[in-house]
C-alpha cells in the first residue's frame, strides 16, 4: 500500500447515525482541528486531543437522538457554527458551546437528514424536503420516496442555489426553488452524497447499497456519468464519505467508509475517465463505520483520517508514525508514559464504573424480588443496525446484525422456505433445530447462532425462493445485563428475486399478461404489488398511472406493473412470475372482501424464451460441475507432481490452473444448478396450472431427467406436447 | 494489522499433504527431516542437510528437487510416527501404520525393522515408555482394540477399547512418574490406562479426534465437531469451539514465556497460539491452506528448536521463539490495550444506561399511558419455574424427558433455545411456537441418546407477544446421568433373566441418595424399613425393564437383559461409593449367546480367508503361465494366442471378484471383531480397579487359546 496509517483509539460516546461528525476548522492551515460529534443519546460535544488523551471544550445534556450534525458559517467566515438536528427542531450552537439557535422546523415527520449553506437551511424527514432561508419557510417538496441524504451548492456557471436529494428508489433528484428540475436514475440505491470540490470545479459523487461510487454530472443536466468505484472486491454499503490530500502531493483522494467496517483510501481522478482509479490504503474494522472526517486532530502537521463508528467508537488513522518503544536491555515492550496514563486513567474510570454498576445490580436483583408493588423491568430497546439486501450476482440476500456490544446469540426463525448459506467471514457457530411441529408440512427455519467473544457484527447469507411471502424473524442477544434479545422482523416478498430496474427497451420478448380489474383504490393495488415486489416505494405517486419495472436477478425476465384505480396490468415473459402474482394478489383481495376480476393472457412463445435465457446459465454450470468432476479425479490422480503434469493434455492441464476459480465458483454459487432446475420445473407446473391442466408425477419426472441431458428441442417437445 | 511473530523460513514441499499425518525425525541421530504422508499414498522425507545422496532401495529421490525423497507405500496410509525406538541407538525410526499393517522402518539405513500384519487395522499409533518396559514401547490403535510391540515386533500388551481408536497417547498423567495410556476412540471417550486398569474416563460430546500431552501433567484434545480444550486430570481447564475443527496440536514457546503454548492447526489454515492453562489466545496467523502438520526441529541447525508449520498445499513455515513483540513500527499493544479498555468501558456504561433507564420508567410509569408491552416491559417479579420428570404416557409421542418451564404471570415464552452437547444433532435446540399458541407455559421433550450427565442451559425469551423486545432467562440444569429411567408405579410381575450381582459394605440410606442423585424420579426414593430395597424401572428409550435389588444384607442384584447398562450402573455406584475394586457374578445369556457366536464366526471368517489366500496363489500361477503361452503362440500360431488371452481376462475377472470377496470378508472379520472387543470391554466394567484387570488379563489367554468357554466364565466370575 502506498499510504502507512496508523490507528490510535481515542474515546466511545453513544450509538451514533450517518453525518454525526465534523471537525471545526482552526485558524492555521496545520494546527489541530476541534472535533464536534453528536450521538443518539442527544448529546452533542466538541474536543480536541492532546497528548493521545481528549480535552473536552463542552457537552451538551443528553435528549432527544441527533439525526445529523453540520457546519457552517455566513460566507466569507470560518465554518465554525455547529447545527444539529434532533427530533423536528435545529438548535446552533458556536464553537464554544453558546446556544444561538433553537428553531422549530414545524415539520410534520422528524428531522433526518439536514444541510446548510450560509444562512440556507435544508431538512429532510423521510419524504419531506423543506427548505428555509434565515429560518424562513421558502418552500418544501413531497417525495414518494424515502430520502436518504441532501446537500446542496450553487452552480459553479450560473451561481444558482441548487439542491440535491438521494432515494431509495434509485433515483437522485435536482431541486431548484424546490422544484425538481432533473431526476437522475441510478442503478442501485443511493445512501450518500458528498461533493468533491477541487480548484473551481465541483463534482457530485454518491454511494451506493451495493458499495459503489458513481460520479453524477449536475452541471450539465445530465444524469449519471460513469462509476468511480466498482463492487467486485466489497459490495458492502457505503455510509460515508470524504475527499482529502491524505499523501500530500496536492489531488485530493477518495475516503470511504463501508458498512462492514472498511475504510479505504483512493487515489481517483474525478475528469478523466481513462485515469483508472486505484486503492492506496485500507484498514479493517470489525464495526461499520458511521462517519469519517479526514483533518489535523491528534498533532499538528499530520494529517488524519477521523471515524465514528456505529457502537460509537472514535479513533484516528494518522500519517505521523508512533514512537516504538523498546526497551533494548530486557527486550520487552515498554508503554509511552502518554499512554500509561491514558491506560491508568481508563483503568481508574472502569474500576468507578465498576463498583457504581454493583450497586445498581444489587438494586435491580432486590426489585426482582420484591413481591409487593407493582414495579417493572424496562429495558430501552436495544438498537440493532440491520439491513436485508439482495445481491444480484448470486441471487441471494445478505443480512447483516450489528449491536453496539458483543452479541451472545441470534435465533433465526423463518415461516417458509429459506436458506442460510455459509460466511467465510462468520465465524458463529450455527446449529439447526427441527421445528417442533414440523408434521404439518410447512418449511420453516429454526437456525441458532452462537457468536464467539466480542462478536458485534454478524454477516448471514440467506438464499430464497419465490412463491410465498415470508417473515423472516431475528432475536439478537446480547452479552450485556440484564439479558435481553431485541427481535428483527423482515420482510421476504413474494417474488424476492426480483430488484427495480428504470427502464425497460428491448421489445423484442414476448409477453404474457395478467389483467385486474375490480374496484379497489389506487392506495389499495399500490399495497398489493407492495406485498409482492420489494423495493416497492411506500408512497404512491400522485400521477394517474403507475408503472414499474422489475427484474429476475436469477434468471433476468422483466416484469412490468402497470395499475390505477380499478385497473393492473402485469406483463412478463416468464410465466411463473404472473402465476406468483396471481395468487397473492388473489389472497390480497380476499383479505379485503374486494372483488376482483382476473384475466390471464399467455403467450406460447414465452415458455421458448425464458428457456432460452435460461440455456447459457445452464449451460454454463453443467459445464462447471463436469469441470469441477474432471478436475477432482484428475487432482485424485497424482498430477499435483511437477512431473506427470507434463504428460496432461492441454486441455487437463488449464484444468488444473483454473482450480482456484473453479472452486472459488462453487463457494459463491453453491447449487445454482438445481435452482436453475427449479426454475424450468416451475415454470412447466405453472403453464399447466394457468391453463388448467393436472401436471401428472411421470410428466414431471420426464423433465427432470430431460434436463440431466439437455437439449433445447427435446426440452421444449415436453412443454409443448403438440 | 502487523503479525505480532513473523515465520523465520518458509518453503514449498510441492506435495499435497494428508492432514495430520506429519512427523519429523533425526533418522540420521542429528539432522531433523519432515516426513509426511502425500495423497498419493507416499510418505515424503524432506532433509535440508542431506550431505551425500547413499540411498537405494526403498527410498526414490526426487529429480527436480534434491532435498525431497519419496517412499512408496501404496497402501492407505493411517498413521505416521517416528522416534527413538531401538535401544542404544540414536537414529530415529519411522514407524508407517496402513489399514492392515505396520511397518518400522530404519531411514539411515534403509532397512525394515519389522513388518507385521496387524489383524485389527492400525489406526493410530504412540511411542514412548511405558509402565516398567526398559524399552519403548509402541502402542497400536485398532479398530477395536490397543495391542503394544517392543522393537522386535513382540506383542507385550493388548486391551479391547470397544470402538474405533482414533488417537493414542503416552503421559504421565497423574504424576506418579510413570507413562499411562491415553486411548480415545470413536464411541466419544478418552479412556487413561496404567497398565490394563482403567484410571480414568472423561465423555466428550464427539468423537475425539486428537491427544497433545502439556506441560504440567495436562493434555490438550480435539474433538470433531471443532471443540479444543485442555484437562488437568480429571479437570477440565478449558475449552472453545469453533466451526472449523483442529487438525493438529503442539506445544512450544513460541513468545517466550518460559512455559510452551498450545499451537492448534485448523483446517481452514488458521494457526493459533494459547495459554494452556487459560486458553487465552496470544497469536494467530493463517496459511494458504488447511494445517496439515505442526511439528518442531532444528532446521536451521542454530542448536534451537523452530516451530514448522506444514498446510496441505505442501506449503511449510518455520517460526521460532520471538521474545520481543515487536509491531514493525506502529504501537499495536498499546493501542490493542486501550481498544480493550474502551470495549470494557463501552459495556460497563450501557449496562448502567440501562439502570439508569430503569429507574426512570419506575419513576414515570404512574403517567405512562401507552402500552408497555410493546417494548417488553415485565412485571419486575417475573419469575420462571423450571420441572424436569419423565413422561411415559404421551399419545402423541416416544417416552421421554419432558422439561416443563412457566411463568408466573400474563407474561408469556416467545421461544426458548436450549444449549446441551450431545442430545441434540447441532449444539441447541429451539422452541418457537406460532403466534396463536403463545402461552405462559411450555413442555419441551427432550431424548436423551445416551446414558450420561448433560449440562442444559435454558434460555427463556419472556415478554408479551406483540413485543419487540424480549428479557433472557437463564437457567442451568443437570440431567443426571439415568434420566430416561422411569420408576413403574405398580411392580411389574416379571423380571428380566440377566442380571448383575455383587456385594458392597453400605447402608441403603447412601444408596438412596445415589438413587436420588442420578435418577429423575418423581419423588425422592427413601427407605424405611423391610428387608431389601426393591426399585422396578422402566428405560424410556426401548421400553425395557430394570429391576435394582438392595438388600440390607449388603447383596446387590441389577436385573436387566442390558449388559452395556448393568455396567455403567456399576461403574456409577462404584464412582459414587469411592469403591477401589470390586467383585461381581454376571449371567447375561443373550450375550453370551452373541459372542459366543461371533467367535465362531471370527474363526469362518479366518478359514474362508485362508482359502481365499490359496486360491489367489493359485490363480497366480494360472496367469504366469498363460502370459507365457500366449506370447509363445504369438509367434507360433496368432489364433490360439486370442484364446488365451481370453482365458486371461478370464482369470483376471475372478481375481477381481475374489478381491471383492476379500474385502468384504476382511469387513466383517473387522466388524466382529470390534463387537468382541465391545463386549470384553464392557464386561471388565461389570468390575471394578484390580478385579477389572485382571479379568482382561484372563481374557487375552483366553482369545489367544480360542478358548471360548473360558471366555464365557471370565465374563460370569471374573475369573478363569
Amino acid at each position: 500500500m502506498e499510504l502507512q496509517l496508523s490507528r490510535v483509539d481515542y474515546t466511545v460516546i453513544g450509538v451514533t447515525t450517518k453525518n454525526c461528525l465534523k471537525l471545526l476548522p482552526s485558524n492555521n492551515l496545520k494546527e489541530q482541528q476541534k472535533v464536534a460529534v453528536a450521538d443518539s443519546e442527544g448529546i452533542l460535544q466538541v474536543f480536541s486531543i492532546k497528548k493521545d488523551d481528549i480535552q473536552l471544550h463542552f457537552k451538551t445534556l443528553p435528549g432527544p437522538a441527533i439525526a445529523s450534525l453540520q457546519t457552517a458559517g455566513t460566507a466569507g467566515t470560518a465554518h465554525d457554527k455547529i447545527f444539529i438536528a434532533c427530533g423536528n427542531e435545529v438548535k446552533g450552537y458556536t464553537k464554544k458551546g453558546k446556544l444561538f439557535l433553537v428553531f422549530d422546523s414545524g415539520m410534520t415527520e422528524t428531522i433526518n437528514t439536514m444541510f446548510v449553506l450560509g444562512n440556507e437551511l435544508f431538512l429532510c424527514g423521510k419524504h419531506v424536503y423543506s427548505h428555509f432561508r434565515d429560518c424562513k419557510d421558502v418552500g418544501s417538496y413531497l417525495c414518494g420516496d424515502t430520502i436518504v441524504d441532501v446537500i446542496a451548492f450553487y452552480m459553479t456557471k450560473t451561481k444558482r442555489l441548487t439542491s440535491l436529494i438521494a432515494c431509495e428508489g434509485r433515483m437522485i433528484r435536482v431541486l431548484e426553488h424546490a422544484r425538481v428540475t432533473c431526476s437522475m436514475e441510478v442503478e442501485n440505491s443511493p445512501t450518500i452524497l458528498q461533493i468533491f470540490e477541487d480548484d473551481d470545479s465541483k463534482t457530485v459523487l454518491f454511494g451506493t447499497i451495493d458499495g459503489k461510487v458513481g460520479i453524477l454530472d449536475v452541471e450539465n443536466l445530465q444524469g449519471f456519468q460513469r462509476w468511480l468505484i466498482s463492487n467486485e472486491k466489497n459490495s458492502s454499503a457505503i455510509s460515508c464519505m470524504d475527499t482529502y490530500d491524505m499523501t500530500g502531493n496536492g489531488t485530493k483522494n477518495l475516503i470511504l467508509g463501508r458498512q462492514d467496517g472498511n475504510i479505504e483510501v483512493y487515489y481517483v481522478n474525478v475528469h478523466d475517465a481513462m485515469d483508472a482509479t486505484y486503492i492506496i490504503f485500507v484498514e479493517s474494522g470489525n464495526e461499520s463505520i458511521t462517519s469519517l472526517k479526514c483533518g489535523i486532530v491528534s498533532a499538528a502537521g499530520y494529517d488524519e483520517i477521523l471515524v465514528v463508528t456505529y457502537s460509537g467508537r472514535i479513533f484516528g488513522l494518522t500519517t505521523q508514525v508512533t514512537d516504538v518503544n523498546f526497551d533494548g536491555s530486557t527486550g520487552s515492550y515498554v508503554f509511552s508514559s502518554d499512554t500509561s496514563t491514558k491506560i491508568n486513567k481508563l483503568k481508574s474510570e472502569i474500576e468507578e464504573l465498576m463498583s457504581k454498576l454493583s450497586k445498581e445490580r444489587e438494586k435491580y436483583q432486590t426489585s426482582t424480588e420484591s413481591t409487593g408493588l407493582m414495579e417493572l423491568s424496562a429495558i430501552p430497546p436495544i438498537s440493532i443496525n440491520s439491513s436485508l439486501a439482495l445481491d444480484r450476482k448470486s441471487a441471494t440476500y445478505f443480512l447483516t446484525l450489528e449491536a453496539p456490544t458483543a452479541i451472545d446469540n441470534i435465533l433465526i426463525q423463518c415461516n417458509s422456505k429459506v436458506e442460510l448459506l455459509d460466511v467465510e467471514k462468520n465465524t458463529a457457530v450455527v446449529s439447526y433445530s427441527q421445528p417442533y411441529n414440523a408434521t404439518k408440512g410447512n418449511a420453516q427455519l429454526l437456525a441458532t447462532y452462537r457468536c464467539q467473544v466480542n462478536t458485534n457484527r454478524i454477516e448471514l447469507k440467506i438464499q430464497t425462493s419465490e412463491g410465498e411471502k415470508a417473515v423472516l424473524q431475528a432475536y439478537v442477544s446480547p452479552v450485556l445485563q440484564p439479558k435481553c434479545s431485541r427481535l428483527l422482523q423482515f420482510d421476504i416478498k413474494a417474488l424476492s428475486l426480483h430488484y427495480r430496474i428504470h427502464e425497460y427497451d428491448d421489445n423484442n420478448r414476448p409477453y404474457s399478461s395478467l389483467k385486474l380489474r375490480g374496484t379497489f383504490s389506487l392506495a389499495e393495488i399500490h399495497n398489493w404489488v407492495g406485498q409482492c415486489l420489494p423495493e416497492v416505494p411506500e408512497k404512491h405517486l400522485f400521477s394517474d398511472e403507475t408503472i414499474l419495472y422489475f427484474q429476475c436477478s436469477l434468471i433476468d425476465t422483466v416484469l412490468i406493473c402497470t395499475y390505477k384505480k380499478g385497473e393492473a396490468d402485469f406483463q412478463s415473459d416468464n410465466l411463473t412470475t404472473l402465476c406468483i402474482l396471481k395468487e397473492v394478489l388473489t389472497v390480497e383481495a380476499t383479505k379485503k372482501k374486494t372483488k376482483i376480476d382476473i384475466a390471464i393472457n399467455i403467450n406460447d412463445q414465452c415458455l421458448d424464451h425464458v428457456i432460452k435465457k435460461i440455456e447459457p446459465k445452464l449451460l454454463e454450470h453443467k459445464k462447471l460441475i463436469k469441470d469441477k468432476n474432471l478436475f477432482d479425479a484428475l487432482n485424485e490422480l497424482e498430477i499435483s507432481e511437477e512431473e506427470n503434469v507434463k504428460y496432461l493434455s492441454p486441455k487437463y492441464k488449464n484444468l488444473l490452473e483454473r482450480k482456484n476459480t473453479l472452486v472459488g465458483h462453487f463457494n459463491s454459487f453453491p447449487d445454482y444448478l438445481s435452482r436453475l432446475y427449479d426454475a424450468i420445473l416451475n415454470l412447466y407446473k405453472d403453464y399447466n396450472k394457468l391453463k388448467g391442466i393436472q401436471v401428472t408425477r411421470t410428466k414431471v419426472m420426464e423433465i427432470e431427467e430431460c434436463l440431466q441431458n439437455y437439449s433445447y428441442a427435446s426440452l421444449i417437445s415436453l412443454f409443448k406436447p403438440c | 494489522m502487523d503479525k505480532q511473530v513473523r515465520p523465520v523460513f518458509t518453503l514449498e514441499l510441492g506435495y499435497k499433504i494428508v492432514p495430520a499425518l506429519v512427523t519429523i525425525g533425526k533418522y540420521d541421530g542429528t539432522h531433523p527431516c519432515i516426513t509426511a504422508a502425500t495423497n498419493t499414498d507416499k510418505i515424503l522425507i524432506h532433509s535440508p542437510h542431506r550431505k551425500n545422496a547413499p540411498s537405494i532401495g526403498k527410498i526414490v529421490w526426487s529429480e527436480s528437487n534434491k532435498e525431497i525423497a519419496t517412499l512408496n507405500i501404496n497402501q492407505n496410509i493411517t498413521a505416521l510416527v517416528s522416534g527413538q525406538l531401538i535401544p542404544n541407538e540414536e537414529n530415529d525410526v519411522l514407524i508407517i501404520g496402513t489399514a492392515s499393517h505396520l511397518l518400522v522402518y530404519h531411514v539411515h539405513d534403509n532397512k525394515d525393522i519389522f513388518y507385521k500384519e496387524c489383524e485389527d487395522g492400525v489406526k493410530s499409533v504412540a511411542l514412548g515408555q511405558f509402565r516398567t518396559y526398559k524399552t519403548p514401547v509402541i502402542m497400536v490403535g485398532g479398530n477395536s482394540s490397543v495391542h503394544g510391540y517392543d522393537h522386535k515386533g513382540d506383542e507385550i500388551f493388548w486391551v479391547a477399547i470397544g470402538d474405533m481408536v482414533t488417537s493414542i497417547m503416552l503421559m504421565d498423567y497423574n504424576k506418579d512418574g510413570n507413562n499411562e495410556l491415553i486411548v480415545c476412540s470413536e464411541d466419544f471417550n478418552i479412556r487413561i490406562y496404567k497398565g490394563d486398569q482403567i484410571l480414568a474416563e472423561h465423555n466428550e460430546t464427539e468423537v475425539v479426534t486428537g491427544l497433545i500431552s502439556l506441560t504440567e501433567n495436562r493434555f490438550g484434545y480435539s474433538v470433531s465437531n471443532g471443540t479444543v480444550g485442555v484437562y488437568e486430570n480429571s479437570l477440565r481447564l478449558w475449552r472453545i469451539k469453533s466451526k472449523n475443527f483442529a487438525v493438529t496440536m503442539h506445544q512450544y514457546d513460541l513468545l517466550g514465556y518460559n512455559t510452551p503454548q498450545l499451537l492448534t492447526g485448523w483446517s481452514n489454515g488458521k494457526i493459533d497460539c494459547r495459554i494452556p492453562k487459560t486458553g487465552e489466545v496470544v497469536f494467530k496467523d493463517s496459511m494458504g491452506a488447511g494445517v496439515a502438520g505442526i511439528v518442531e526441529g532444528d532446521y536451521r541447525s542454530i542448536g534451537k528448536n523452530d516451530l514448522i508449520c506444514i498446510s496441505v498445499d505442501g506449503e511449510v513455515r518455520g517460526y521460532t521463539t520471538t521474545k520481543i513483540v515487536s509491531s514493525g513500527g506502529s504501537s499495536n499493544v498499546e493501542q490493542d490495550t486501550i481498544r480493550d479498555l474502551l470495549s470494557q468501558k463501552q459495556a460497563l456504561l450501557m449496562e448502567l444506561k440501562h439502570y439508569e433507564s430503569n429507574i426512570k420508567y419506575n419513576f414515570n410509569s404512574g403517567n405512562q399511558t401507552d402500552s408497555f408491552e410493546d417494548s417488553g416491559v415485565i412485571p419486575s417479579n417475573t419469575r420462571l419455574q423450571i420441572i424436569v420428570n419423565t413422561n411415559l404416557e404421551d399419545k402423541h409421542q416416544k417416552p421421554h424427558v419432558e422439561v416443563y418451564i412457566s411463568t408466573n404471570n400474563a407474561t408469556i415464552i416467545k421461544a426458548v433455545i436450549i444449549f446441551a452437547e450431545g442430545i441434540f444433532k447441532g449444539e441447541s435446540h429451539v422452541v418457537h411456537p406460532e403466534t396463536s399458541k403463545l402461552s405462559s407455559d411450555m413442555s419441551i421433550p427432550l431424548y436423551l441418546p445416551r446414558d450420561n450427565a448433560v449440562d442444559i442451559h435454558i434460555k427463556a425469551l419472556i415478554g408479551y407477544p406483540n413485543s419487540v423486545q424480549f428479557h433472557v432467562f437463564e437457567i442451568t440444569k443437570q440431567l443426571p446421568c439415568f434420566s430416561m429411567y422411569y420408576l413403574k408405579k405398580t411392580p411389574g410381575k416379571t423380571r428380566p433373566e440377566g442380571y448383575l450381582q455383587f456385594k458392597i459394605n453400605e447402608r441403603l440410606q447412601r444408596i438412596c441418595m445415589w438413587i436420588n442423585q442420578n435418577f429423575l424420579f418423581s419423588s425422592d426414593i427413601e427407605f424405611e424399613s423391610g428387608p431389601n430395597l426393591v426399585l422396578d424401572i422402566k428405560c424410556l428409550r426401548d421400553e425395557t425393564d430394570l429391576m435394582l435389588v438392595f438388600e440390607i444384607s449388603g447383596k446387590v442384584t441389577f436385573y436387566t437383559d442390558n449388559m452395556f447398562l448393568a455396567a455403567d450402573l456399576l461403574q456409577s455406584l462404584a464412582g459414587y461409593l469411592k469403591l477401589e475394586s470390586l467383585e461381581s457374578r454376571a449371567s447375561f445369556l443373550q450375550e453370551e449367546e452373541n459372542l459366543k457366536n461371533l467367535m465362531q464366526k471370527l474363526s469362518d471368517i479366518q478359514e474362508a480367508r485362508l482359502k481365499l489366500d490359496t486360491d489367489v496363489a493359485d490363480r497366480l500361477s494360472h496367469i504366469r503361465n498363460l502370459v507365457i503361452r500366449a506370447e509363445d503362440s504369438r509367434i507360433n500360431d496368432i489364433k490360439e494366442m486370442i484364446n488365451h488371452y481370453k482365458d486371461l481376462d478370464g482369470i483376471n475377472k475372478e481375481l477381481i471378484s475374489g478381491y471383492n470377496i476379500k474385502v468384504h470378508n476382511y469387513n466383517e472379520g473387522i466388524e466382529t471383531m470390534k463387537k468382541i472387543n465391545n463386549i470384553l470391554q464392557k464386561a471388565s466394567r461389570l468390575r471394578v480397579g484390580q478385579n477389572s484387570a485382571v479379568m482382561i488379563n484372563h481374557c487375552r489367554t483366553a482369545i489367544k487359546n480360542n478358548n471360548i468357554e473360558g471366555l464365557m466364565k471370565i465374563i460370569r466370575t471374573g475369573e478363569l
